[in-house]
């Protein structure tokens, strides 16, 4: 660049004063302006690949979660070796002074004994040893799951090869003999957030003949029309007034994912996805693209019991 | 306007450009191999290219201006020409990519450069600073470049794809027309036809173009980083395959024998004790550990990992429908497994409490999704590559890769992808959509209102 001989600017030109004219004002912020939007430009390209990323969360504790943590669980364990059974329950005990989680615990020592008490009293989680005297605990799991689709199931097993076939019975894991409290309560702690319910949350739905309380749980879907709110529940359809606003502050936070404009679907009683359709019963509920996306997020918190209400009610 | 041509006005005028210059190569070229007698090289380069500097000024004489255009353009190409083969003769780089990072360094040069004369027009008390403008303006220009250029990898890639060539000559050549030839031409003409109005739009579109010559050379980094990665992950799962292929062959062999020593073995049981049964059993066990899942890919690299997991004292559960992964390729399903469980391998690997080597591996179908979960305990602090949480290890590259290849897998399907840490337990949990066909049940799509009182 050659430098003006008046020692002045470096600017490639000679100075002139008239470049301050107002009339070129205009040009100067256009220029500016321009430069910012390139700056901005190339910040949004220098990041990367922005769409593909990966959702980190540090599980915190929301008050609503710690309660949902401390309610009591039923456990049972099925061992048929005394020493064992001793040892599980001792373990069990040092996970509930661990994590606060309160486990109402019963043992048996074989398979006959608990099914007989599973039906009278359904338990949350099951820990099941296989190899049991009389009937095994993989048919042990078949009957129950006849009757109990929701207890979470957990076998143990000194060898694998029996147990990895546990999916047939929607078992949530297996832990290996002998067992560690390490192994213990890496995969009972799952089991505690899997058999964390919708809990005992009513809604209020209001009416014409007035408020009715309706378990959450039994809320299928809810739709809007203009202002006409039509609830679809496993006991029939309720109709009430509001905005879907309204509806939303109403249900609880997890479990329930906004699926369009006008419609709210329970996750829990979803039956696939097909396509760009969510499928419930006999209706499908289409998703837009970035939806779907939303969908897959929620759903994959709730299915692993996730406490944090997530992005349900995105948008 | 009179130019000093000596060494005065080389320090006056030229250095800058060539310390800019210089300090953006450093920043692309912080990496690349060096070649031998790197610093005498260096030192000679720059010998070279101040010589040629003064050598020029004298050339063109103390009145470049408005007459000797083309002698000022010949000039910067000149430089950018000799920072081209120095850049060439000092690292071991091609032509094609000194020729890029030389016009890159020489974009910033330039927006430094052009932007002081916009500064000074906008803010006219600052025309008085000009140097000082400069300095400031040259030092920002090159530390936003730090920012966005500097590889923080180790190593140098390049990729020799033509395509890239062709970006990276087209980028030196784009730099050349409108950084020196344009922008000079539309200087001289304007100064020599008093159309001085015309020199802040010169100035701002020179910023411009370079800006852009700078956005294209970022996306170029961009490209070739994941050409290489994308090399890389071929590469790695090609002997990846052939490495489970080989182990299928052995397992199967060994568990036929293992499985026939078992019965063998069950008529010795009446002669020892439980205790002795269940070790002896136990031990032979070991070797019957094949997976039947229902998918040969699966089975062959779950096998290869249960046994790798064995000899690394890791406790392995894995409860895996391998009928549900019909839809994913071979190669899907040795990227996604295989990565998720090396994953998994190097944390556990690092943990010191022996009770918490613990790999825990599920699948599930519900309501019609497929969902894998993977959990382990990990040591130390979670590290991560940008977004991608990746364990400290040795080998973070290659960590890097496995996640984003996991990550591009769970993307192509549309499902989900989520990580969760709890005190010293990490979980990953990824939910994929089943492909189906589509139901024939016949539904209103969003359904009812007050006159359909059908439950959904």
């Amino acid at each position: 660049m050659n430098r003006a001989a008046n020692g002045g600017a470096v600017a490639g030109y000679p100075q002139e004063r008239t470049l301050a004219d107002a009339r070129f004002s205009f040009s100067r912020t256009g220029h500016t302006v321009l430069l910012f939007l390139h700056a901005v430009l190339f910040l949004g390209n220098a990041q990367g690949d922005w769409k593909l990323f990966v959702k980190v969360y540090k599980d915190k504790w929301l008050n609503r979660a710690a309660k949902e943590v401390k309610r009591m669980r039923t456990v049972a364990l099925v061992e048929d070796e005394e020493a064992v059974s001793r040892g599980m329950q001792r373990m069990l005990k040092q996970f509930e002074q661990t994590h606060g989680c309160p486990l109402d615990v019963t043992a048996f020592s074989s398979a006959e004994s608990f099914l007989d008490a599973a039906e009278k009293k359904p338990f949350e989680i099951v820990l099941m040893d296989i190899d049991l005297p009389g009937m095994n605990g993989m048919e042990a799991a078949r009957f129950l799951r006849r009757r109990d689709r929701l207890a979470v199931l957990i076998f143990t097993t000194n060898l694998s090869q029996y147990a990895v076939q546990g999916y047939e019975v929607q078992a949530m894991d297996y832990c290996l003999k002998p067992v560690s409290y390490a192994m213990l309560e890496m995969k009972l702690f799952r089991a505690v957030q899997l058999s964390a319910r919708q809990g005992d949350a009513e809604i209020r739905i209001n009416t014409r003949d007035g408020f009715v309380r309706v378990a959450s749980e039994t809320v299928i879907s809810v739709e809007i029309y203009q202002h006409h709110i039509v609830y679809h529940t496993e006991n029939g359809d309720y109709q009430s007034y509001g905005t879907m606003k309204q509806v939303m502050e109403e249900l609880p936070p997890v479990g329930f994912f906004r699926a369009t404009a006008s419609y709210v679907v329970n996750l829990r009683h979803v039956k696939q996805l097909s396509g760009l359709d969510i499928v419930m019963g006999d209706r499908h509920v289409p998703l837009s693209r970035l939806r779907k996306k939303e969908f897959m997020e929620a759903m994959n918190q709730y299915l692993n019991g996730r406490m944090e209400g997530g992005r349900e009610y995105a948008g | 306007m009179q130019v000093d041509t000596g060494f005065l006005g080389f320090l006056q005028n030229d250095l800058s450009v060539l310390l800019t210059l210089a300090a953006c190569l450093t920043i692309n070229l912080w990496h690349a191999e060096k070649r031998p007698y790197f610093w005498a090289r260096l030192a000679g380069a720059f010998l070279i290219v101040m010589g040629y500097c003064l050598v020029i000024n004298k050339v063109i004489g103390p009145t470049p201006v408005p007459t000797k255009l083309w002698q000022t353009v010949a000039k910067y190409v000149g430089i950018l020409a000799l920072a081209i083969v120095g850049v060439h003769l000092c690292f071991r780089i091609s032509w094609s990519g000194a020729m890029l990072y030389s016009a890159s360094a020489f974009c910033v040069e330039h927006i430094s450069q052009r932007g002081t004369g916009l500064l000074t027009t906008l803010f006219t008390g600052l025309s008085s600073y000009g140097r000082l403008v400069l300095c400031v303006v040259a030092m920002l220009c090159v530390g936003l470049y730090f920012l966005f250029f500097f590889q923080r990898s180790a190593d140098h890639r390049e990729v020799s794809d033509r395509r890239i060539k062709i970006v990276e000559v087209s980028v030196c050549l784009l730099v050349v027309l409108t950084d020196i030839v344009f922008s000079f031409t539309f200087i001289y003409f304007a100064v020599s036809h008093s159309a001085s109005v015309m020199l802040p739009w010169s100035n701002g579109a020179s910023v411009l173009f370079s800006l852009l010559a700078l956005i294209i050379a970022r996306c170029h980094e961009d490209i070739v980083n994941r050409a290489y990665e994308i090399g890389a992950l071929n590469r790695k799962q090609m002997e990846e395959r052939k490495q489970y292929q080989r182990d299928q062959a052995v397992v199967e062999s060994l568990n036929q024998k293992a499985h026939d020593l078992k019965h063998r073995l069950s008529a010795l049981q009446p002669h020892l004790n439980q205790q002795e049964w269940d070790d002896l059993y136990q031990t032979v066990e070991a070797y019957d550990e094949v997976s039947r899942t229902g998918n040969a890919a699966l089975d062959a690299l779950l096998t290869a990992k249960a046994q790798l997991c064995r000899s690394q004292n890791i406790v392995f559960t894995r409860m895996v429908d391998g009928h549900a992964f019909s839809f994913l390729s071979e190669w899907e399903i040795y990227a996604l497994f295989g990565n998720i469980l090396d994953n998994a391998i190097n944390a556990a690997t690092q943990v010191p409490d022996a009770e918490k080597r613990l790999i825990s591996l599920t699948t599930s179908v519900t309501h019609g999704l497929l969902s894998i979960h993977e959990e382990n305990y990990y040591a130390g602090e979670l590290v991560f590559q940008g977004k991608l949480p990746v364990t400290s290890t040795n080998d973070p590259m290659n960590h890097g890769f496995g996640m984003k290849s996991i990550q591009q897998i769970v993307a192509n399907y549309e499902g989900d992808l989520q990580i969760h840490i709890r005190d010293d337990v990490f979980s990953l949990d990824i939910l994929l959509p089943l492909p189906q066909q589509r139901d024939s049940i016949a539904g209103s799509p969003g359904g009812a209102f007050p006159e359909d009182t059908q439950r959904a």
